[in-house]
């Protein structure tokens, strides 16, 4: 196994090292790759890509880029999983077996999430992202932004009408 | 952040502990060590020789363009898309269900038949008929069609409203969606000046070839959280509804173009559904009280006041049994009075005072 780089870097605090932003961004990062992509093994996958570009790049970066950098690769290393998980799973669909009843709670609550999931595979890929970036990782409008490659408006408006699309899907219009 | 956002934030939350499952701390780093990527000249020389295919693809379809060029008038189209919305420029008409007939298409839009309505959209916007989850439906009496960008079809970015009459919920011109309703844009309260609602414009404007009521809404929740509202209501019967949440300028681009290249059904009965005004007479007889009404343009908060630009009065015949019957606690129509009016089309059914 290469030894991850450590010791000084041109990277600004609290990351001092590769190291340090691999063990502390890996799991959020995994976490937004799997809302992105409602496939856990699929979202390591994706992670796993980004932070092996992300440790090509380390001596380049500029202080205090890194977790911006990796955020992007992550997005775009979620988008080719996407394409390929697309072709996969119109051949997959018809394999899979209906979930298993239980109790009525579980399956409130299965019912819950498997709205929210179908919903978000409905939006259009941009409006998941930004919602996902926003509601998962908790960014700004701005950093949605940067991690994207939209425009600050493109972001507000995708936000605003992925929201909508929700409200109208899961039933909370007003 | 609104209730619903709130919500949706938990929710989210909860779809990804699920899905990715507890927290876990970071397997040991293997980079990948992969064969040497194309230099980056032979990289540049790919991207040379697709450009090249794409610009002699291009002029081809433009030659043929020309040649087979369907007859009927050019439209001009809305607006170019700011960077980042989600609409994209296509050069076919777009798909539509199939409650919507597609009837002709010119270059650069559709033609599609809804409700009765001619609607013509710019290219790249499609339309669908609104779907319904959770229980929530239309007001009933009413059917609702959702005009998006083909990219974001089905997210209702504006609405388009066939108004029934048998409803049990008068239309309001003044009201954010068209209907006598409570929105709330803000979870912050507007009358405490944690936010900030306004009405920009009020005024009328033809939708369909039809006089409709235009108004433009602003609530700034907060300095990043702002909602742009804007309507346009035929008020008579057929009444018809377009509205947007999302009114930014290029939406609002989009819905004038609509309005201006659409055609409504015509004006079928002789009364407006609704109006708000003051009564400036009243002549009363037996059954019947008449008053005249000056119109005014109003807000659903009262912090946004009213305008009122115009001394025309407009006549209603109130039926004495609508104020004066048993148990209906209504005082007679008195000059002074901020009247609501509700007709049927051809009569009025209701009457209330909504003070300031």
């Amino acid at each position: 196994m290469a030894q991850a780089r450590t010791g000084t870097s041109p990277v600004a605090d609290p990351l001092d090292s590769f190291e340090d932003c691999y063990s502390s961004h890996w799991w959020p990062m995994v976490r937004l790759a799997t809302a992105l992509l409602g496939d856990t093994a699929a979202a390591e996958d994706a992670v796993q890509e980004a932070f092996t570009g992300l440790y090509k790049k380390w001596p380049s970066l500029q202080p205090g880029s890194p977790v911006g950098y990796l955020r992007v690769s992550v997005v775009n290393a979620v988008r080719s999983a996407q394409r390929r998980l697309s072709t996969q799973r119109k051949h997959l669909h018809a394999l899979q077996d209906p979930p298993a009843p239980g109790a009525d709670e579980r399956l409130a609550r299965q019912g819950e999430r498997d709205q929210l999931r179908a919903a978000l595979d409905q939006l259009p890929a941009t409006q998941r992202e930004i919602l996902v970036l926003r509601f998962i990782s908790q960014l700004s409008d701005a950093e949605i932004a940067d991690a994207t490659g939209l425009s600050l408006g493109g972001v507000r408006s995708a936000s605003s009408r992925g929201v909508a699309a929700l409200r109208v899907t899961m039933g909370g219009s007003r | 952040m609104n209730d619903f956002e709130t919500r949706l934030a938990a929710r989210f939350a909860a779809l990804v502990d699920h899905e990715a499952g507890a927290p876990d701390s970071a397997p040991p780093f293997v980079p990948v060590l992969e064969d040497e990527a194309p230099d980056r000249r032979s990289r540049t020389r790919v991207f040379l020789v697709a450009a090249v295919v794409v610009v002699v693809a291009a002029l081809t379809w433009a030659g043929l363009s020309q040649v087979i060029h369907l007859p009927g008038p050019q439209v001009a189209g809305p607006p170019t898309p700011s960077a980042g919305t989600t609409a994209t420029a296509v050069s076919t008409a777009p798909s539509t269900s199939a409650s919507a007939q597609t009837t002709s298409s010119v270059a650069g839009a559709s033609t599609t038949v809804v409700g009765g309505m001619t609607l013509s959209l710019p290219a790249g916007w499609t339309v669908t008929p609104q779907t319904y989850s959770g229980g929530s439906g239309p007001i009933p009496g009413s059917t609702v069609w959702c005009i998006d960008p083909v990219t974001a079809k089905g997210s209702c970015t504006i609405s388009l409203t066939s108004a029934g009459q048998a409803t049990g919920n008068p239309l309001d011109v003044d009201v954010e969606g068209g209907w006598s309703s409570n929105p709330s844009y803000c979870s912050v309260d507007v009358r405490q000046g944690q936010a900030t609602h306004t009405l920009d414009v009020a005024d009328v404007r033809s939708f369909g070839g039809r006089s409709a009521e235009y108004r433009k809404w602003t609530h700034t929740c907060t300095a990043t959280q702002v909602v742009q509202a804007e309507m346009y209501e035929v008020a008579y019967a057929p009444a018809w509804i377009l509205f947007s949440e999302h009114a930014d300028s290029y939406v609002s681009a989009v819905m004038a173009w609509v309005a201006q290249h659409s055609t409504l059904p015509v004006q079928t009965l002789p009364l407006r559904l609704q109006d708000l005004g003051y009564v400036r007479s009243v002549h009363a007889s037996v059954s019947a009280y008449i008053v005249t009404l000056d119109r005014v343009y109003a807000s659903a908060y009262s912090t946004a006041g009213e305008i009122n630009n115009s001394s025309t009065t407009y006549e209603y015949t109130i039926p004495a049994l609508l104020v004066d019957a048993a148990g209906k606690q209504i005082a007679a129509p008195k000059v002074g009075d901020r009247a609501f009016i509700v007709t049927n089309g051809s009569a009025v059914t209701g009457y209330s005072v909504r003070p300031l």
